[in-house]
């Protein structure tokens, strides 16, 4: 008989007896690794359960944000005469600005107080 | 168009129905795949553990903490790649339970306490149940297991956990190798030598 083959039934003998110590794992063992087994699997079965909620979570937390953002808005003035009156003062403004800023009529502007001055005297 | 719209709206709740019920239908059959799975594998995975680690309790924590990842990390793994999977992560956790051993064990000869966590177990605990064997067949068995476990337990990790993996999960050269990431040579090497090891301290006549 050669070293392997010596080596091979030598493993097979070992073999053998670890798997019937396999087999003959007692009783309090043998529960405690099926309880393991279902503390494993329950973790699998709670982390699936948990998955449809995340969406609803997410759609709710969005919500709250731009609520949230909302509520942080300087509120802008809803009177509808103050707007008006802001409105035709800048109107104005913006008139008598255009109207000394247009070079046409300030190079005539002698003209016009000359022709006053004549209507009046005549 | 109201009427367009409902259409497609009751499609929708239709598909989104279906897909529900696909959802907790492949929950089901994963969860009854991995269960078989872990219910073929659990007592062999036990018995490697605690033949590595000499303790029940820590071989309990170890299998469970496997499974666990199994579960959390490749669940959605095709369940033929689980067998591989999961002996790579238990191997990794018992080297981790080796290295943490280690550590404590320092600090013990630090502090000058040696007590041995088995002294304190109840030996009732750990009587077998006996089915069709004579108490001195039992007793027999039960010495020789204790022997080999111990004489493996001797052999340098990484010896031991290519002898274990070869021997009693009936892993080829290739798996093993794959399992404990490193190559087929030293695979070979590792197991030659353990069976040389412990040819050496039981011999032929002690099995």
């Amino acid at each position: 008989m050669t070293i392997q083959d010596k080596d091979k039934q030598f493993v097979d003998l070992i073999k053998s007896e670890l798997n019937e110590s396999v087999q003959n794992i007692n009783a309090r063992d043998l529960s405690a690794i099926t309880q393991a087994r279902h503390r494993s699997l329950d973790r699998y079965t709670g982390r699936k359960s948990r998955w449809p909620l995340v969406p609803a979570g997410a759609v709710v937390t969005a919500c709250l944000v731009v609520v949230y953002s909302l509520m942080q808005v300087t509120p802008v003035p809803t009177d509808g005469v103050n707007l008006v009156q802001e409105f035709q003062g800048l109107v104005s403004t913006s008139e008598i600005f255009n109207f000394y800023e247009d070079p046409e009529i300030s190079e005539e502007l002698d003209f016009y107080e000359w022709l006053d001055a004549y209507e009046s005297s005549s | 168009m109201g009427e367009r719209y409902g259409i497609v709206y009751f499609k929708g709740s239709i598909c989104k129905l279906q897909s529900g019920k696909n959802i907790r239908g492949n929950t089901l059959e994963r969860n009854l795949e991995l269960e078989g799975f872990f219910a073929n594998v659990e007592k062999r995975a036990f018995r490697l553990a605690e033949i590595s680690t000499g303790n029940r309790d820590d071989a309990l924590d170890i299998l469970q903490d496997a499974m666990c990842k199994l579960v959390d990390k490749y669940a959605a793994r095709n369940p033929e790649e689980w067998g591989p999977l999961f002996h790579t992560i238990l191997q990794r956790m018992i080297v981790d339970w080796y290295r943490r051993h280690a550590v404590r064990e320092r600090f013990r000869g630090w502090f000058g306490s040696n007590h041995k966590d088995d002294e304190s177990e109840d030996p009732m605990q750990n009587v077998k149940d006996v089915y069709g064997k004579t108490p001195e067949q039992e007793v027999q068995s039960d010495r020789r297991i204790a022997i080999i476990d111990r004489v493996i337990r001797g052999l340098p990790l990484r010896q031991q956990q290519v002898f274990l993996l070869r021997a009693l999960e009936g892993f080829d050269v290739k798996q093993t190798a794959r399992i404990m990431k490193c190559s087929e040579g030293s695979v070979k090497t590792h197991y030659s030598r353990a069976v040389h090891v412990l040819r050496e301290k039981l011999g032929d006549g002690c099995l």
